[in-house]
């Protein structure tokens, strides 16, 4: 338990306590905050359905319709607020099941070194250089668009990320005195791994973590935008695709309220990620 | 690193409960006819028979016909290349001279309001979807102003800038501004060039994020160095110590990252690609991927994967060309 505690404590420390990073820490988890605050109780804002064409379509906003309808006649206001949900829950997941995988795999990779270091290394570096969208898009049209997907897809471009990062941390803590001690007085490869190397590694892997969730955004927002994904669903990428549609009418209201969204989400989690980092890495500061 | 991607690629697609076949036939035909079309595509046949053939074909530069229409992948490709070369190139040089000059003015103000800015700008930057960017400009500049065209290559209508024509030499490199140019069609170059310069900003804005930073971080690393309170100890202005001795030092981490963001480039040539409506290989992969057309999707994927291990190569002379101590 102990070492969960430290681990706690590296990353809520920097929330608490002064220091460089936290004003950008703060402001990046006020951000995600209300964002997911606005998700969970949308039906208390609006009290319109966001995938019920039952309205004018192309409204500008007025008092009826504050953000306007879109080219479905559907009511965008109720769109924006519900179109996060799918978004953050896919990205959600797609980060847990980055860390389950990309971490484990960078912690043996680099411990074990020789061959299976080199082939799982020039694996992951192949993935790495890949385009990531193109990736997740062959891999959304080959099984499918569900969450599930959504999130696997974005994990398989993003494990190199955690990999590299995790690799190349423990090579360097590997090499210290201090774990050539615990070795010497009979220590075990799982607790050297769990006591002394992971404490050092998991600042890194948060500021991984966290642009790995602003990427996920913008990733399956970017599919939806495409058109891949469901296009019933209510969600922000999909309304730019419909919005796309309409906007050289001079439609703004279609795209510019889910499109700010999406950036603010991003921005997010951006600003938690470069927050951490400075923390982390006085060379930024 | 080619072959690893062509081999994940070609199992994953061929995962896929669907066939090309079943694209070109109308829906509900006999079974039959189904049968033949997959045996003559060769889909009937064992997996590792189907991908040493393909690969044999790859070795020596075939990529085969596409699936769906039979013509040759090489040339469905290369006519769809220069469109994506042309606003890649562009967007790059937009996110390293944006990227460049934001992180040296960062650094240079460090600690100041106009560095606080600089860093925010950065994040934002990143943070920001190309297709949404993209679509912005439109309505600025192309709807409510009217400066600019909102999509497509050429004016409508317009007809392909011919290239240089010097009786036996033809050049027609694809690249529109270019071979405007070489053809002297001045207005057909300020078309071509007036269709870039939307796409091209949105692509290389987002992507200048990450090179602000990186030019920031490093810079502000370079500046402590001894020769640079040297340079100021003889007087030197801020301005020429920045520009004329730190920079190309800080550039070198900058470089490496180039290479690596490419791979980002590309990925956001396929969004602004489907915003602008240029017809370029992002464009070509999403059609591609909805008619499971293997062949193509594997065309695709090896051009993009040789693309990538040409632009490491040509970091790495680059890097070697700044910084002298660097032999090849």
């Amino acid at each position: 338990m102990s070492t969960l505690g430290g681990a706690a404590g590296k990353i809520f420390a920097p929330l608490v306590r002064r220091g460089s990073g936290r004003t950008l820490i703060l402001s990046g988890v006020a951000i995600i905050v209300a964002v997911v605050a606005m998700s969970v109780f949308a039906p208390y804002i609006t009290g319109a359905s966001p995938t019920s064409a039952i309205y004018r379509p192309n409204l500008a906003p007025s008092t009826g319709h504050p953000l306007g309808t879109d080219i479905g006649g559907r009511d965008v206001l109720a769109r924006v607020v519900y179109g996060g949900r799918f978004l953050l829950v896919v990205a959600f997941l797609a980060v847990l099941i980055c860390m389950a995988i990309g971490v484990p795999i960078g912690l043996a990779s680099a411990y074990r070194g020789g061959l299976v270091d080199r082939v799982v290394t020039l694996l992951m570096d192949s993935i790495y250089a890949f385009p990531s969208l193109v990736f997740s898009l062959l891999i959304i049209i080959i099984f499918g668009p569900t969450l599930v997907n959504y999130s696997l897809a974005i994990a398989v471009v993003y494990i190199p990320s955690y990999f590299r990062v995790v690799r190349s941390q423990t090579l360097s803590v590997k090499q210290l005195p201090y774990v050539d001690a615990a070795h010497s007085v009979g220590a075990g490869y799982v607790s050297v791994i769990r006591k002394y190397i992971w404490p050092n590694i998991i600042p890194s892997v948060v500021v991984v973590a966290t642009i790995n969730f602003a990427d996920a955004i913008l990733i399956t927002a970017g599919l939806d935008f495409i058109g891949v994904g469901d296009l019933l669903k209510p969600d922000w990428g999909v309304d730019l695709y419909y919005g796309r549609q309409t906007l050289l009418a001079g439609d703004w209201w279609t795209i510019v309220f889910s499109g700010v969204m999406i950036l603010i989400t991003a921005l997010g989690f951006s600003l938690i990620s470069e927050g951490y980092a400075e923390r982390t890495n006085p060379k930024l500061r | 690193m080619v072959l690893i991607l062509l081999s994940v690629v070609f199992l994953l697609i061929r995962v896929i409960p669907g066939n090309p076949c079943l694209f070109k036939v109308e829906k509900y035909t006999n079974p039959e006819v189904i049968a033949t079309c997959t045996k003559n595509l060769g889909l009937d046949q064992p997996l590792y028979v189907q991908f040493f053939g393909y690969f044999g074909g790859v070795l020596h530069g075939n990529l085969g016909l596409s699936m769906i229409d039979f013509e040759p992948i090489s040339g469905q490709l290369f006519s769809r290349f220069p469109a994506t070369l042309e606003l890649t190139l562009c967007s790059f040089v937009v996110s390293v001279v944006v990227g460049v000059v934001l992180g040296a003015i960062g650094a240079q103000r460090k600690g100041t309001v106009v560095d606080g800015a600089v860093k925010v700008t950065g994040i934002l930057l990143y943070a920001f979807p190309v297709f949404f960017l993209g679509m912005i400009f439109q309505l600025i500049f192309g709807v409510y102003l009217h400066w600019l065209p909102t999509g497509g290559r050429l004016c409508a209508g317009c007809a392909v800038p011919a290239g240089l024509n010097l009786g036996p030499i033809h050049v027609q490199t694809g690249l529109y501004t270019i071979d405007s140019l070489l053809a002297g069609n001045l207005s057909a170059f300020a078309d071509a060039a007036s269709h870039l310069i939307l796409p091209s900003l949105a692509l290389g804005l987002v992507i200048s994020g990450v090179f602000i930073r990186i030019t920031r971080t490093n810079l502000l690393e370079t500046l402590r160095a001894d020769y640079v309170t040297a340079a100021k100890a003889r007087g030197l202005k801020g301005r020429t110590v920045i520009f004329g001795y730190a920079l190309r030092n800080a550039l070198l981490p900058v470089v490496t990252v180039m290479g690596l963001q490419f791979a980002l480039l590309l990925s956001g040539a396929v969004l602004t690609e489907t915003e602008f409506n240029i017809d370029g290989l992002g464009r070509y992969l999403v059609l591609k991927v909805y008619q499971l057309d293997y062949t193509a999707i594997q065309g695709t994927v090896v051009l993009i994967a040789i693309l990538i291990s040409v632009i490491a190569l040509l970091v790495d002379v680059l890097y070697a060309y700044i910084d002298p101590r660097v032999r090849l």
